[in-house]
């Protein structure tokens, strides 16, 4: 009977829920998405014959460095060079490394660099060098049930809130896109994790990854982070 | 979305052909039309961000709407909501809307009036219930999809769907699920 109902709820509810969204979106998407493989579109007063001019001159130039420079220079790079410029070409690290908070824009490109890895590695070699603190929250700073995120998990919330839970803290991030890339690298390994935008003298923003109150479930997804290079710190939250 | 990482944009019109109009609805039944529109494109800025480094560990979708939700949290955290706990519509709202049905019970005799009904019940259910809800029916998911999105089990996921779709029965006025195929 109720699986009858169900069935024309089901319907009724596709009859109702048929928005599609606005062209201008659409177009918006598309063309990040054509970006991000270097097919840029040219800009109404582009010349296609600047662009072609472009490509000769830089095919001329890479022939020119293959013959020219000896086998040991920088000829091992090429193709490197050549597949990584349909993206952003990425700054070196060291230069990245110290640099001060940048704007997220900036901040953008580098997480879709191809690098990525080695961006957030980098950034996380910091606590390599910090023993895994466990620290207790003071209530203060306590997130409310909001950190319960991904309490989703847990079949059966603990009744009155009183049983320990912890939740995997990742720090440092400078810039909410970088903080985004690694939320994202969460999600892939299928990790509930939010942000937070963190205050004070250490402005930035840091990623809670859980609550658990399960200490196995806690260190296993711990130890996934660890094998990823991604150095968590557990707080207690209850 | 393999083939869109090796730099195939038709592979990537395809999948965002097949997937905009659920996310897009996913996110409308849950946030302000200008939230919505901002948080859609956000998803789909991180799918393309993140090309280079898929793999495919779960399906496309299930990732997307991963990164779907994750977005809606820092959403509702941002407005200084309890993000899991809060409904999109206020009791008090939804009393509003009964109210009204109350108040004026013939309206509801055309298909037009359940089908606004149905869409504030939705909106206004408890919002483990509503994303289950959602990916059931606007990401077309299956509940073994649902569960591993979630990241919670298989019977979780079909007793949230179970009280959610008792939630909306209960909310309609039987008229609204009668056969309307012939409307």
């Amino acid at each position: 009977m109720n699986d009858d109902k169900d069935a024309r709820l089901s319907g009724l509810y596709r009859k109702s829920s048929r928005e599609e969204p606005p062209a201008h979106l659409d177009r918006a998407v598309m063309e990040l998405a054509r970006r991000s493989l270097g097919r840029r579109t040219l800009a109404p007063f582009g010349n296609h014959r600047v662009a072609v001019g472009a490509l000769a001159g830089i095919c001329l130039v890479s022939v020119l460095l293959v013959v020219l420079l000896p086998e040991q220079g920088g000829v091992p790079e090429l193709p490197q060079t050549l597949q990584d410029s349909d993206g952003p070409v990425p700054e070196p690290l060291e230069k990245r490394r110290y640099r001060e908070p940048a704007g997220d824009e900036a901040a953008g490109d580098m997480v879709g660099g191809p690098d990525e890895n080695d961006v957030s590695r980098e950034h996380f070699d910091f606590y390599s060098v910090m023993p895994q603190a466990e620290r207790e929250v003071p209530a203060g700073e306590r997130v409310a049930p909001s950190v319960a995120a991904p309490a989703s998990r847990q079949a059966a919330p603990p009744p009155a809130g009183r049983v320990a839970a912890y939740v995997l803290q990742i720090e440092g991030f400078s810039s909410l896109a970088q903080a985004r890339a690694m939320q994202d690298k969460l999600a892939f390994m299928r990790l509930d994790a939010s942000i937070q935008q963190v205050a004070g003298s250490q402005a930035g923003y840091r990623i809670r990854v859980g609550p658990y109150s399960d200490l196995n479930e806690l260190d296993r997804v711990q130890a996934q982070l660890d094998k990823r290079g991604i150095k968590s710190i557990r707080e207690r939250v209850q | 979305m393999l083939r869109y990482a090796a730099g195939e944009l038709a592979a990537f019109e395809t999948l965002y052909e097949r997937h905009r109009g659920g996310l897009y609805r996913f996110f409308l039944r849950q946030s302000p039309r200008l939230v919505a529109e901002e948080l859609f494109q956000d998803v789909w800025s991180g799918v393309i961000q993140a090309r280079r480094r898929y793999r495919p560990e779960a399906t496309f979708r299930t990732w997307l709407y991963t990164l779907a939700r994750n977005r809606l949290i820092d959403y509702r955290r941002r407005q200084g909501h309890d993000p899991l706990a809060l409904s999109a519509v206020t009791e008090a709202a939804l009393d509003d809307v009964r109210n009204g049905i109350a108040d004026n019970p013939l309206q509801l005799a055309g298909l037009h009036d359940c089908l606004e009904l149905l869409l504030r019940l939705v909106e206004a259910l408890p919002t483990l219930q509503r994303e289950t809800f959602l990916l059931r029916h606007d990401a077309g998911m299956t509940l073994q999809e649902i569960a591993a999105a979630l990241d919670t089990g298989l019977e979780t996921a079909r007793s949230r769907l179970r009280y959610a779709m008792g939630r909306l029965r209960a909310g309609l006025p039987g008229d609204c699920l009668e056969d309307h195929e012939h409307e």
